[in-house]
C-alpha cells in the first residue's frame, strides 16, 4: 500500500521517500487486488486508496483520470458479464443473455480493474516523473525504456497541443460542411497529425542531441533508501498478509 | 559586398559547406565563413535561405559536406560531443527544446549530458536562470510557462552549458515587443558572447550584431551590419525587407 509519506506532492529531493518503496507497495497492492476474492475485502482497499489518495491531495486529479479508464473497465465488463453465462437468466436479447453469475463476475472483475486502475494512477501521480526515472535507472532497467517514459508526458502534451489547434481551425472553418464531411476532414486531421507527431519527435531528437544527449537519460537526482521506506514496505506486506489470511 | 576574409584566428570556421533537405533538395552550396571569437553575426535570408539548417549543421544534426571546425576541432561524428559543448543552439520553437518534466531539469540537462554533477551543476543551473531571470521557476513545468519565458527557459537551458558560442535561431519570433525588447537588451549585456542569431529582425540584428551575412543558398553577402542592413537594393533583391526606419535604426557600437 501507498503510504502518506510516500506520496506528498510537497516532497523535494533530499526529503524524499525512495520512489522504489512506493513502486514495491504498488506491486504488492496489485498482487493482493489479483489474489483477493470479491468481497468487502476489496471494498476495504479502495478505501484504503481513497484515503491515500485523499492525504495526498490527488482524489480530484484521480478522479479526473479515472474517467479515461471508465469506458475501456465498461465495455470489458459488458462482455465479461454476456459472455458468461451461469444461472439464472435476468435479461435477454437478441440471443444474448444477462445471467446472474455473469453479473456477479462482471461486478468482481470490475471493481479489482477499478482498484489496479486507481492505485497506478494514484503511484504515477504520487511519484514526480524525474524521480520514478531515477528510480527505474537506480533498478537498472534498459536507458532506452527510461527515455521513452521520460518523454512520453511532455511529448504527449505538445502533441495535444497540435491536435487541439489542428481541430479548432477544422471547426472555424466548418460551418457549411455536413456532418459526413466533418467526419472526413477530421480523418485527414489524423494523418496530418501522425505526420507532425513524427516531425516534432525528430526535432525533439535533435535539440537533445545538440545538447549532449547520447541515449542516457541523466539522473539528476540521487534517491537514499530511508528508514520510513523499509517501514513503508514491511507495512504494505503486512496489510496484505493480514488480509490474504482472513479470507 | 564580397565575403570577408576569415579571421586567421577563426573560432567558428565553415569550409565549403554544402547541405540537402532529405528530400534531397539542396539547400546551402558552397558556403564558406568565419566567426572570430567574441564576434557578434547576424544570419539573415528570405525563408528557406537555409539559416536554420546552418545552425543545426554546426552542432553536428544535419548531414553536411565540406569542412566546419570550431575552437580547432573539426565537426566529425566522433568529435560532436566536443563540438556541441561549445555551441550553444537554441531552436526556433521552444516546445522542441524543453522536454524535461521541470524548468531546473531541463536546463540541468545539458551540464548533465557532458559529465557535470553536484554543486558544479547546481550552480550553472541556478546561475543560467538567474540570467534569463527565471530563478523563481525552476519547479515548473514548462508547459506552464507563456512563449516569452518559454523562450528565455530554452535560451537557459543552452547558457547552462556555458557554450563559447551562442547559436540563437529566430529568437524574435513570436515574441511581444516587451519581450524581444528584453532579449535585445539580454543581449546587448552580454559582450563576452560569441553570437551567431539567424533571424528575419533586421532591426534586431542591427542591435545586436557587428557583422551580418545574407544567406540564399550560398553567402550573397558578408559584411559590417551597417552596410549590409543599409543597402536596401541587396536586401529588396533577396527577398527581405529593408527596415521601415532605416534612417533610424540602432546599429551596435
Amino acid at each position: 500500500m501507498l503510504s502518506a509519506a510516500a506520496i506528498s506532492p510537497e516532497r523535494r529531493a533530499g526529503s524524499a521517500a525512495d520512489p522504489r518503496a512506493a513502486g514495491a507497495a504498488l506491486i504488492v497492492t496489485i498482487a493482493a487486488l489479483l489474489l483477493l476474492p470479491a468481497d468487502l475485502r476489496l471494498l476495504l482497499v479502495a478505501l484504503a486508496l481513497a484515503g491515500l489518495a485523499l492525504l495526498a491531495r490527488q482524489l480530484r486529479r484521480l478522479l479526473r483520470r479515472l474517467r479515461l479508464v471508465l469506458p475501456m473497465i465498461a465495455v470489458f465488463c459488458a462482455f465479461i458479464a454476456l459472455r458468461m453465462a451461469d444461472g439464472t437468466t435476468l435479461y435477454s436479447f437478441a440471443g444474448l443473455e444477462l445471467t446472474r453469475g455473469g453479473l456477479q463476475a462482471a461486478t468482481a472483475l470490475g471493481a479489482r480493474l477499478l482498484l489496479l486502475a486507481s492505485a497506478s494512477l494514484l503511484f504515477v501521480l504520487s511519484i514526480p516523473l524525474q524521480q520514478l526515472t531515477a528510480a527505474l535507472a537506480a533498478l537498472r532497467l534498459p536507458a532506452r525504456v527510461i527515455a521513452v517514459l521520460w518523454l512520453t508526458e511532455r511529448v504527449l502534451v505538445l502533441l495535444g497541443d497540435d491536435l487541439r489547434r489542428s481541430l479548432e481551425a477544422l471547426r472555424v472553418r466548418a460551418g457549411t460542411l455536413s456532418r459526413a464531411a466533418r467526419m472526413r476532414a477530421a480523418a485527414r486531421i489524423g494523418g496530418t497529425f501522425l505526420l507532425r507527431a513524427v516531425a516534432r519527435s525528430e526535432r525533439l531528437a535533435d535539440a537533445m542531441a545538440a545538447r549532449g544527449f547520447q541515449g542516457r537519460v541523466p539522473v539528476l537526482r540521487s534517491l537514499r533508501w530511508r528508514s520510513h521506506d523499509t517501514a513503508l514496505c514491511a507495512g504494505s506486506i503486512l496489510f496484505f498478509t493480514a488480509l490474504w489470511m482472513v479470507r | 559586398m564580397t565575403a570577408a576574409q576569415p579571421p586567421s584566428s577563426a573560432f567558428l570556421r565553415c569550409t565549403q559547406l554544402s547541405t540537402k533537405y532529405a528530400n534531397r533538395h539542396s539547400v546551402l552550396h558552397d558556403v564558406s565563413f568565419a566567426i572570430a571569437r567574441g564576434e557578434r553575426v547576424a544570419l539573415i535570408g528570405p525563408n528557406g535561405a537555409g539559416k536554420s539548417t546552418l545552425l543545426r549543421v554546426l552542432v553536428g544534426v544535419q548531414p553536411y559536406a565540406g569542412s566546419v571546425s570550431v575552437d580547432g576541432i573539426a565537426l566529425t561524428p566522433s568529435a560532436a560531443a566536443q563540438v556541441r559543448s561549445r555551441v550553444g543552439l537554441v531552436f526556433q520553437n521552444p516546445d522542441d527544446q524543453l522536454f524535461s518534466p521541470t524548468v531546473g531539469d531541463d536546463v540541468a540537462f545539458g551540464p548533465a549530458a557532458h559529465g557535470i554533477e553536484g554543486d558544479e551543476r547546481d550552480e550553472r543551473v541556478a546561475e543560467a536562470l538567474r540570467a534569463v531571470g527565471l530563478d523563481a521557476a525552476a519547479e515548473r513545468n514548462p508547459a506552464h510557462l507563456s512563449f516569452g519565458e518559454r523562450r528565455r527557459a530554452a535560451i537557459a537551458t543552452v547558457l547552462s552549458m556555458r557554450p563559447a558560442l551562442l547559436a540563437l535561431d529566430e529568437p524574435s519570433s513570436n515574441l511581444d515587443p516587451r519581450h524581444r525588447r528584453g532579449l535585445i537588451e539580454w543581449l546587448n549585456s552580454r559582450p563576452d558572447l560569441t553570437l551567431l542569431l539567424a533571424t528575419h529582425d533586421l532591426d534586431m540584428a542591427a542591435e545586436t550584431c557587428d557583422r551580418a551575412i545574407l544567406l540564399s543558398g550560398s553567402i550573397a553577402a558578408d559584411g559590417p551590419a551597417r552596410e549590409v542592413l543599409s543597402d536596401t537594393q541587396l536586401l529588396a533583391r533577396h527577398g527581405l525587407e529593408p527596415p521601415l526606419g532605416l534612417q533610424s535604426l540602432r546599429f551596435r557600437e
